[in-house]
């Protein structure tokens, strides 16, 4: 079985570990794993469907360099088709990670690392036409939109205010009839 | 355990006696001895590695800007140091230099190492041989003696007698051995804020790094630091306490890893106000790194110049697996300031391995080269330690007095570290002053004292760092082109000593990458002088304090010096059970075709 990883995440190690000890004890079931003999459920995700930073790109909205708290996809990341569950695990600790911290994946997890994903800095080949695909028109409406929505979920309600009457529809009885 | 074979020479009785590999260390490391057990010393020491890398083969013709990347992978436990000097490296070639607060952050990032790493070290792994359970085994005289010595700093420590100390080491039940695991946790959680992974960094990059450098990220760093500040105000007085009664009790033992003080150390943390990364001023911006470069030779500082050391580096063979480069390609004739690059310099070196059979008898028996300083003054090619990091690290920043920052500073003679008050403890200031010896114990004292120095520089660059913030001046990564055609040189300190890496690029592309950690300066064999590398000069001539005799021996005076230089030869680490004639010069390159006879 393997546990990929350079180095491997240390958490995905000891629990992959203490699976089959149990399992060789006889008190558990069989570990579950893919067509790669990886733990299903430390590598059935991409780092992408685990990363805070994946709202950025479905928004189409990307970091041009390492200065943005954006999506790296531009940058070098390779996350949407790497497995791995450091996103969401983080380093250690929960502390720590790649993408999701400002580090582009590139791969460390994934057969034939490192050769095949570098130069670790530039764009993945894969990612322009994705890219392009969510940046126009569909990333930046749906921003659009949000931005709209954003603003207004961010006013205070019209019936709270300084002003001395109250709006807030107070009225302790029952008033089938009231406005 | 060790390898034995008796040969009778003369009259002395000298046995051959061999660990190989040595264990609680990084890596793949064989030392081969003849001890003279009448006179109780040791007559000879052959270090050899078995393992072979090869990035500087296989980093030829990639992008430069992934060397970073790919060569944080030399090392499983200060990858990160590798990381940060081909960074600078990088850096030098690109004519770029990062934002402030991105060098902070490295420097945040490389403090936390320096704390997590040293501890882990010291106390799980040094005192191992130090703890009450191998002195008992070595030295029951010892043992007896610690249990009525009182310990001095008593009152900073908690533990009354020096053996009560000793049972505190015990490895997977002493209470200190225990500590340091939790104390190593949680400063390499200080390590993954700043650099996202530890130990392959994921947010650094040539040009600075990813980190999103908010307030929340100072404060969580901040926030462990002063939780570890405790524990680092216990060992300081607590490791002057052991060693010191080591020194009392067996007189003599000042002589255990003694070898004459030639000390490198290439400098730490850059100051972002002073480095512009160019070669020109390297002297300059290696001078502002709040750890001072500089070559100790008999105790006296010949330089602190990054140029003059530079351009003394010399890779030399006689006892090393390869082929010479003499009449291969010469890269660099000259730095940018017009001073001549040797063909034996890093910029100028092929590596070209040719795996043979160990023979220890006069031939090649390591896969480490011969790294010297050539000593202009001398004409000496220098066999310069880095004494285990911290001892040089230590004594080339006091020397040149010219750290002086609100919590470290050299004086000339000594390094005055001030921590705040924390937790428990109170506010505290700890001197370490330049030491009689460069040998084992002071190697290994130096490394606590530098944990406290680590702690308190990281102090002062979160104060930096935050007011970096707090200005609105977040940016943390300059852009750049590659070059077609450039050359660089990074220095730093990885945890154990001094660490270079030499870049040339040609057509965008490595033409040659060549990094010098610290243990092929530790650990090299002879070179074609005839000159011993550090850990054979420290081993050979000295002393045995062990009680046991011939026949129980553990070698654990050579242990602890091999030790204290805190070697790293990734990788492999296992123990090796032998017994009787093992000496036969079976083989030894594992690979390669020769190497499996």
């Amino acid at each position: 079985m393997n546990v990929p990883g350079c180095p491997v995440q240390p958490d995905n190690f000891m629990e992959t570990l203490l699976w089959l000890l149990y399992q060789a004890a006889g008190l558990a079931p069989v570990i579950p794993l893919d067509e790669k003999l990886r733990p299903q459920w430390l590598f059935g995700k991409t780092v992408h469907e685990g990363c805070d930073r994946a709202g950025y790109y479905e928004q189409g909205d990307f970091a041009h360099d390492y200065n943005s708290p954006k999506c790296l996809v531009k940058v070098g990341c390779w996350g949407p088709v790497v497995n791995c569950n450091v996103t969401k695990r983080g380093w250690m600790d929960g502390i720590g990670g790649c993408p999701n911290v400002g580090g582009i994946c590139i791969a460390c997890t994934m057969p034939g690392f490192p050769d095949k994903f570098m130069p670790f800095m530039d764009e993945p080949p894969g990612a322009s036409l994705s890219g392009a695909l969510i940046k126009s028109p569909y990333g930046p409406f749906i921003r659009l939109m949000r931005s709209h929505t954003n603003k207004t979920a961010n006013k205070e309600p019209k019936w709270r205010h300084n002003r001395a009457e109250l709006t807030t529809g107070y009225d302790p009885r029952w008033s089938s009839g009231g406005d | 355990m060790a390898t034995r074979e008796q040969i009778e020479t003369e009259k002395r009785n000298i046995v051959d006696m061999s660990w190989d590999p040595v264990t609680r260390i990084v890596g793949n490391l064989g030392i081969y001895t003849k001890i003279d057990f009448d006179n109780r010393e040791v007559i000879e020491c052959k270090s050899t590695s078995s393992i072979f890398r090869g990035y500087s083969v296989f980093m030829k013709g990639k992008d430069p800007r992934d060397a970073g990347f790919i060569t944080s992978r030399i090392c499983g436990i200060c990858g990160d140091n590798h990381t940060t000097c081909s960074n600078y490296a990088q850096q030098m070639a690109y004519g770029v230099s990062p934002p402030h607060l991105g060098e902070w952050i490295v420097n945040l990032g490389e403090a936390a190492e320096y704390m997590f790493d040293h501890t882990i070290f010291q106390d799980n792994l040094v005192f191992v041989d130090f703890c009450e359970q191998m002195v008992r085994e070595t030295n029951p005289g010892l043992l007896e003696r610690a249990e009525h010595a009182e310990a001095p700093n008593a009152d900073k420590h908690g533990y009354r007698t020096i053996a009560d100390i000793m049972r505190a080491f015990n490895p997977f039940e002493g209470e200190i051995y225990k500590e340091a695991l939790h104390f190593s946790r949680v400063t390499r959680e200080m390590f993954c804020l700043m650099e996202g992974r530890h130990v392959h960094p994921s947010t650094l990059y040539p040009g600075g790094v990813g980190t999103v450098p908010t307030p929340q990220l100072f404060t969580d760093y901040l926030v462990r630091l002063m939780r570890c500040l405790d524990f680092v105000k216990r060992s300081v007085p607590m490791n002057d306490d052991v060693f010191n009664f080591f020194y009392d009790a067996l007189s003599g033992y000042h002589e255990v890893g003694l070898r004459r003080t030639l000390l490198g150390c290439w400098g730490a943390f850059q100051d972002p106000t002073v480095v512009d990364y160019r070669y020109e001023n390297m002297a300059e911006w290696g001078r502002a790194m709040f750890v001072t470069p500089g070559i100790i030779v008999d105790g006296e500082l010949v330089t602190t110049s990054l140029v003059d050391i530079n351009v003394g580096l010399r890779i030399l063979l006689g006892s090393s697996y390869y082929e010479d480069w003499t009449n291969e390609e010469r890269f660099v004739d000259r730095d940018p300031l017009g001073n001549e690059i040797d063909q034996r310099h890093p910029w100028n070196q092929t590596t070209i391995p040719r795996p043979q059979r160990r023979d220890l008898e006069g031939g090649n028996y390591s896969w480490v080269m011969s790294p010297r300083w050539y000593d202009r003054r001398t004409g000496d090619h220098l066999a310069l330690d880095t004494g285990g990091g911290p001892l040089a690290r230590l004594w080339a920043t006091a020397l040149a007095g010219l750290v002086d920052t609100p919590y470290v500073k050299a004086t000339g003679s000594s390094v005055q570290m001030n921590l705040p008050r924390s937790a428990q403890l109170p506010e505290m200031t700890f001197e370490w002053n330049v030491p009689q010896w460069s040998n084992t114990i002071e190697r290994d004292r130096a490394r606590v004292y530098f944990i406290a120095y680590a702690a308190g520089m990281a102090l002062h660059f979160v104060e930096k760092a935050l007011a970096e913030v707090r200005r609105g001046q977040t940016k943390v990564f300059e852009n750049f082109d590659v070059p077609d055609e450039a050359i660089g040189c990074g220095f730093h300190e990885a945890v154990r000593g001094v660490l270079s890496h030499h870049l040339v690029i040609r057509d965008g592309k490595i033409a040659n990458y060549h990094p010098y950690p610290p243990t092929p300066w530790n650990a090299s064999p002879r070179d074609h002088f005839g000159t011993p590398g550090p850990y054979e000069d420290a081993v050979q001539g000295q002393k045995i304090f062990e009680e046991n005799g011939q026949e129980n021996f553990r070698g654990i005076d050579i242990m602890r010096t091999v030790r204290s230089f805190d070697p790293c030869l990734p990788c492999g680490v296992h123990m090796y059970l032998g017994k009787g004639k093992t000496l036969q010069r079976v083989h030894s390159p594992m690979f390669g075709p020769n190497g499996s006879t």
